[in-house]
């Protein structure tokens, strides 16, 4: 039964993918001027034959509806089609920024959710204590905070003024790691390089608390507030009547009820994190996938910031597609 | 008794001597004065959330310095003395006491600056709620009411924009249409007038079994007026809260896509781009960055406030705790 | 066994102090079932969970003692009071729907009293169930599963509470209660969330379990029928209050508070001759503005100035048989 539903959800979400590639491909054709012209931008001098061999290269001298179906079929090699400033395959481009684009979402995540769910449940069990609200008003910051600008708060912070963490890339070049998979942190571990074991965490710090204070502040709110609607069910009372401690009510009973929600939202978090990496990427110059977008905007890099875009709303999906799945397996109720 | 009696005969008779366009509209005045005794009660409970009071204060002042922007500002926000290039703050060594919060890396007036980006933000935050609201308002309310092909075809666009990360989205818009105020208002409603389709759209599909609706259809008002003046009034403060809520995360959004330099143009001061194009000189003039960032953040913080306030006073339904 | 004395739970709330339970006294002997009667509201519940130190936040047990086996509850430390809960005293509640919890296999909450209370380290357990815990925990389980008439039990252990019946999951949530033998059972309406004749099962399953084990069961219910039935001795409350009390035959045969009458006529029956219900007119009290007095008095056919004046006592009528109220014949307790 289980098996059948995460099924359905995975043939829904097929569909849902093909429109968000044709969405992307009819708003990057269908913006106003010659696609030619709008990637060529400020490099302006190209010479008209140049400018054929561009359009023959993109397709652009073909029927609309062709040029979908090339896309389409592309797409499904996982083709992105060639960067025009870079000259290279986009995919290959996407792949080789993509580990420390995970890396830095999964620090953001880990140190996100350290902090988030912990407040959460000892805000709900002390309601109306002095952490409960000093952590609450916290929670109320950090939905309402720029991360941009918190980045930069906690580089002069950390950075300028008190030199504890680096403000700016992943790894020094003098370290010298070998990579093999391209985590830093898995690569320095495999190779027993500690000193940039350690010097990779600190990298890592500042960015993947301005990209998971957002999600560590929603976490955290909505941890308590379930915890909170979880506290007041009668099975709480049953458990306490059974003889359990405080602590076992609390941690064994009522916490496997309040992630129900608490686990939803973490994967639907993902998305925030797509969105937010491009900002975070660029404060802290992190090479990641954001970077290479922001940097392809500039350049007016058309075909990799299209294939960038469909490769952010494919893993959103897949995200959501993700949550859907957890949630069948944290709630009992989903096997009937 | 027999008093009670006369005068339920007397407002039967002078009910049904109107035109069913008069009685509508004696119905619909005591349904005003029934909602205007609710904005009495309104402004009562808003008195007991302080914090959403002085939320709304906030915003009003900073809706009232965005408009008066010209007549507020110290100097010239557009151009900049030389030799002011990153003047400090005038509490620190070698400030200036005119330039109160120094002054940019062109030795234009931060503070000067920062009014003037409060006129971005404020405009744009208000413009593209107002848009989204209107826009997927009326397309929810529709959707849900008649159902059918109309609901379907919405429905699933309205899916399919869910499937893109806000930001993303907006940015891919933003590098189709290159930079621009009204462009960025197309980005930002492009994906935005769906949460308040969602939102319109589930509340008209429950409001519709309920018996005033019935009651409306069956002394036959038409589709519109059913939908106007009996459905809209019952979901208006849903979205209003939403509105508020997404206010602050469309400003959020409008300023994040300004610091990756696709806002409303380098020309026009908006916090984003002073954001940065400060980072730059973190270093030594940390206040071109931060202090923008910082009337940015307590604007934000006070829509926030005030939309969580107006959340537990309008529509409790959807509180959180 | 158990020996209540002017038992006092009182609530803070905004619009004033709500005393939840009133002076409460009452007694159960061992292997006793005593009928807790009272309309919704009353305090009916909330002097169960003042027996297990159980009320709920704001609320408080502000005086009077709780003697269990000749010790005062309300005098142990938390930890002692834990031990007891689910052990010696246990509880069933009254929507079983919502009591147990549904992240969780039925077996295994089954069995969770008997791993807190590390029952089945026990001597008696162990010469019954052998000493591998885990295969003996199951295998008790499995027979309180049977116990109490839950079929298929192999296969319902690991059933989540969502797939059984609103019949089987009471059922499931005695099982729990009965799993550590315990002395005292508080029942709270167990049968009111459920349909009438599965009510009738759960209510003949509570007579068993007493009839063959000796639990004492205090058997909170809103209907006096269902006290009448199973019940050896009755109590109604009132407000917080302990209106009457006495052997069943004694209340229903000769109440004596007007209160116990207007509940009685209110039944409907269907032997006898033809009578007329009779609601009891008015509401029930608020209780967070009560004044002192008798609370029935607004709503009482006999009503007099004094019953306004002063807190009324208990009235002794005859050995077994209390009642407060001013109207009744007999001394004061």
């Amino acid at each position: 039964m289980r098996l059948a539903r995460i099924l359905e959800r995975i043939l829904v979400a097929i569909p849902v993918m093909l429109g968000v590639a044709i969405v992307v491909f009819f708003f990057m054709r269908l913006s106003p001027g010659d696609p030619v012209d709008l990637m060529m931008g400020e490099a302006g001098s190209v010479s008209p034959r140049e400018m054929e061999a561009l359009a023959r290269e993109f397709r652009l001298d073909e029927p609309l509806h062709m040029q979908l179906y090339h896309f389409l079929t592309d797409l499904l090699r996982g083709d992105l089609g060639n960067s025009f400033v870079k000259r290279k395959p986009v995919a290959r481009l996407v792949r080789e920024h993509l580990p420390a684009t995970i890396e830095l979402a999964f620090g953001a995540l880990i140190i996100s959710l350290v902090i988030a769910i912990p407040i959460g449940i000892i805000s709900a069990v002390k309601q109306h204590s002095i952490l409960d609200r000093v952590s609450m008003a916290g929670a109320f910051l950090g939905i309402s905070m720029p991360a941009f600008w918190m980045g930069i708060v906690l580089i002069l912070v950390f950075s300028v003024f008190w030199h504890v963490f680096p403000s700016h890339g992943r790894l020094p070049f003098a370290v010298g790691l070998k990579t093999i998979t391209g985590f830093y942190t898995i690569d320095s571990i495999l190779t027993g390089n500690w000193s940039a074991l350690a010097s990779t965490l600190k990298h890592l710090f500042l960015p993947s608390l301005t990209l998971g204070a957002g999600t560590a502040a929603t976490v955290a709110r909505m941890t308590r507030s379930s915890m909170l609607e979880v506290l007041r069910q009668d099975y709480i009372v049953l458990a306490r009547a059974k003889g359990l401690t405080e602590y076992a009510v609390v941690v064994k009973h009522a916490l496997r009820n309040a992630l129900i929600p608490t686990v939803t939202i973490v994967a639907l978090q993902i998305g925030t994190f797509l969105g937010g990496n491009m900002i975070v990427e660029t404060v802290f110059g992190w090479p990641g996938l954001g970077r290479l977008v922001v940097d392809a905007i500039q350049r007016r890099d058309f075909p990799l910031v299209q294939g960038a875009v469909i490769v952010y709303a494919l893993t959103f999906v897949a995200a959501n597609l993700l949550a859907d799945i957890i949630y069948t397996f944290v709630n009992p109720k989903i096997e009937l | 008794m027999k008093v009670n009696e006369t005068s339920v005969h007397f407002a039967q008779a002078s009910t049904s001597d109107r035109s069913p366009l008069q009685q509508h509209l004696y119905l619909l005045g005591i349904k005003l004065r029934l909602q205007r005794q609710n904005m009495g009660n309104f402004f009562q409970q808003l008195k007991r959330h302080p914090t959403a009071l002085l939320g709304a204060i906030v915003v009003i002042l900073y809706i009232l310095m965005a408009i008066f922007a010209p007549l507020l500002v110290p100097h010239d926000p557009f151009t900049g003395i030389l030799g002011n290039r990153i003047l400090p703050p005038k509490w620190y060594e070698g400030g200036k006491p005119e330039y109160v919060l120094g002054c940019d890396e062109l030795g234009r007036d931060l503070l000067s600056r920062i009014i003037y980006g409060a006129r971005v933000s404020i405009s744009v935050g208000l413009i593209s709620v107002a848009v989204s609201t209107v826009i997927g308002v009326t397309t929810g309310i529709a959707a849900g009411y008649y159902r059918g092909w109309f609901d379907e075809i919405f429905s699933r666009f309205a899916d399919l924009l869910l499937a893109f990360p806000f930001l993303i989205f907006a940015l891919g818009v933003m590098v189709a249409t290159g930079p621009g105020f009204w462009n960025l208002i197309f980005a930002l409603c492009f994906k935005g007038w769906v949460e308040f389709f969602r939102l319109a759209r589930g509340e008209t599909l429950s409001e519709k079994t309920k018996e005033y609706v019935e009651a409306a259809k069956a002394s036959g008002q038409g589709h519109l007026t059913i939908m106007l003046s009996e459905i809209m009034p019952n979901i208006i403060h849903s979205v209003i809260v939403l509105g508020t809520l997404r206010m602050g995360s469309l400003i959020i959004t409008e300023a994040s896509l300004s610091f990756l330099g696709l806002g409303v143009g380098t020309r026009i001061p908006a916090w984003g781009s002073m954001i940065s194009s400060g980072r730059q000189y973190m270093m030594n003039a940390w206040w071109i960055s931060t202090l923008p960032g910082m009337a940015l953040l307590l604007l934000v913080l006070s829509i926030n406030l005030l939309g969580e306030g107006l959340r537990d006073i309008l529509d409790p339904r959807l509180k959180i705790d | 066994m158990l020996e209540i004395k002017n038992l006092s739970t009182h609530f803070p709330t905004e619009r004033g102090l709500v005393k939840a339970v009133n002076n409460v006294s009452l007694s159960l002997a061992k292997g006793e079932i005593l009928g807790l009667v009272g309309e919704s509201g009353c305090g009916k519940s909330m002097t169960l969970l003042s027996i297990l130190r159980l009320v709920p936040f704001p609320g408080k047990i502000v005086g009077g003692e709780v003697t269990f086996r000749g010790c005062n509850l309300l005098e142990k430390k938390p930890a002692e009071m834990r031990t007891l809960r689910g052990q010696d005293i246990a509880m069933v509640f009254q929507d079983p729907m919502t009591t147990l919890n549904p992240v969780f296999r039925v077996g295994e909450q089954i069995g969770e009293s008997l791993r807190i209370h590390g029952a089945m380290g026990k001597e008696s357990f162990r010469r019954k169930y052998g000493e591998n815990r885990k295969i003996a925990e199951r295998k008790r389980v499995l027979e309180l599963m049977r116990e109490v008439g839950i079929p298929s039990a192999e296969e319902r252990y690991l059933e989540y509470p969502h797939q059984f019946s609103g019949g089987m999951q009471q059922r499931a949530l005695i099982a729990i209660a009965l799993s550590c033998n315990p002395k005292l059972l508080l029942a709270d309406e167990p049968t009111t969330a459920l349909d009438v004749t599965i009510q009738a099962q759960i209510l003949s399953l509570l007579e068993q379990i007493n009839k063959e084990h000796g639990t004492g069961i205090i058997l909170v219910t809103h209907d006096l029928g269902v006290a009448a039935e199973f019940c050896q001795r009755i109590a109604v409350m009132y407000a917080g209050s302990l209106v009457e009390i006495g052997p069943t035959d004694v209340v229903i045969e000769d109440p004596q508070h007007p209160y116990t009458i207007g509940l009685l006529r209110s039944i409907p029956k269907i032997t006898g001759k033809k009578e007329k219900i009779k609601p009891i007119f008015g509401n029930v009290p608020d209780l967070a503005g009560l004044a002192g007095g008798c609370p029935f008095a607004p709503r009482c056919d006999f009503v007099e100035d004094a019953c306004y004046s002063r807190d009324i006592p208990m009235r002794q009528i005859t050995d077994n048989h209390q009642v407060r109220c001013l109207n009744s014949q007999g001394q004061n307790v």
